[in-house]
């Protein structure tokens, strides 16, 4: 009998295992978007998976993995969020010389698109990243409000807030160039 | 940065993902999760110890009011550590209900809301645990020398215990008051640090997650 539950364990921890490597990706996107730098990032990752291996039992295989996913991986990013800053009550704003994504071995990130990205994702509260990502991501309305926990009318006003502060972002990064490209 | 460079941006690093190491499944195997750090565990420790010291306080109580029937003040007195003892008990339970029931696999803001809500609670009932403190050692201190040496604490004090009372109940809504104005912005550190130690910050925070979740609602 004891054989039998240890096999069982055995079979499920295989099927966690395989299905986190199919999904790795959701546990990595999350971590990079709530934690700022590499030791935090891995932090946060193992402990997504730790929690989402301790929530696997109840996971209704007839339903989504990847909205599971989701849920925990956001619920336990956006904790760890809160117990950062309560921890770092300096609250640092965002600098690229610590940001861990400015440097790619060491050398400062290419790419002024990602750099933008990061910068504007430490602006915005955790419940707004988490929208972000899911759009960022293409999931459906229907998929982020089950996700998140809200109606899909409410899902389509809270995308078009987040698109429009996007544009708002946009047009101040824009007037501030040309400021200082005249006092160049 | 338009929405569009943010997908394309977004897409360069889902491509840098894809040669980011695997994640360590080693821990799964090895049936190690047990051990993994849990940000509630401190929590449902400190909950645990208060039920041990609630139920010290019912043994205490108990032990008073069954064994000192002919004083009514330790009458009174090992019924007063008695409720307090299982109000503490409660409070825990209460808090142990709380934890049990996160479920991380619910919705993002369901979850959200019950950890601000649990941490409120927590907050609150700590306040009550031990802000009573300041007419609460009166009757626990009476108990505790009528279970210790048999005196009547009652009957050997005399006006004390009146003062004892117009002290504590002074202390208590001292503790109060001080506690309503530090709220109001503009105060030096050291009124700030005082009021965030007895759990102000704490709340406050509760508070401003449960704004915001109404706020993303809305």
């Amino acid at each position: 009998m004891q054989t039998m539950a240890l096999s069982a364990t055995g079979i499920q921890r295989e099927q966690f295992a395989r299905l986190l490597e199919e999904h790795r990706k959701i546990v990595f996107k999350v971590a990079n978007t709530y934690a700022r730098l590499a030791d935090d990032r891995a932090d946060l990752a193992q402990e997504i998976s730790t929690q989402l291996w301790r929530a696997f039992p109840g996971y209704d295989e007839t339903r989504s993995f990847s909205t599971w996913m989701y849920r925990i991986a956001l619920n336990v990013a956006i904790s760890h969020l809160r117990a950062s800053r309560q921890r770092d009550a300096r609250n640092l704003p965002y600098d690229e010389s610590v940001h861990d994504d400015a440097l790619v071995d060491g050398i400062a990130e290419p790419d002024e698109r990602v750099r933008d990205l990061h910068r504007f994702i430490e602006q915005l509260d955790a419940l707004n990243r988490a929208l972000l990502i899911l759009l960022l991501e293409e999931r459906s309305y229907r998929e982020i409000a089950e996700i998140l926990g809200l109606s899909e009318t409410n899902v389509a006003t809270r995308i078009s807030r987040l698109k429009q502060r996007i544009r708002n972002d946009h047009s101040a990064k824009e007037s501030q160039d040309r400021g200082n490209h005249h006092a160049i | 940065m338009q929405f569009d460079d943010m997908k394309s941006a977004w897409q360069t690093l889902d491509r840098r993902l894809e040669q980011q190491h695997a994640l360590n499944l080693q821990m799964f195997r090895d049936s190690r999760t047990d051990k993994a750090r849990s940000g509630l565990r401190p929590l449902f420790r400190g909950q645990i110890v208060q039920i041990f010291y609630g139920m010290a306080m019912i043994l205490l109580g108990v032990s008073v009011w069954s064994s000192h029937a002919e004083s009514t003040q330790l009458l009174v007195s090992g019924v007063i550590v008695h409720v307090y003892g299982v109000v503490a008990i409660m409070l825990a339970g209460i808090t142990l209900g709380m934890i049990r029931r996160l479920d991380y696999s619910a919705p993002v803001l369901a979850i959200q809301k019950q950890l601000a809500q649990l941490r409120s609670f927590y907050v609150r009932s700590g306040m009550i645990v031990g802000l009573s403190w300041w007419l609460f050692w009166i009757p626990f201190v009476a108990c505790f020398f009528a279970w210790l040496a048999g005196v009547d604490l009652f009957a050997n004090m005399g006006g004390a215990i009146g003062w004892s009372v117009a002290v504590g109940m002074v202390g208590l809504l001292a503790t109060w008051g001080f506690h309503r104005w530090a709220e109001r912005s503009g105060h030096s550190r050291w009124v700030k640090a005082m009021n965030d130690s007895m759990g102000g910050s704490s709340l406050r925070k509760a508070q401003a997650v449960l704004d915001e979740i109404k706020r993303f609602e809305q």
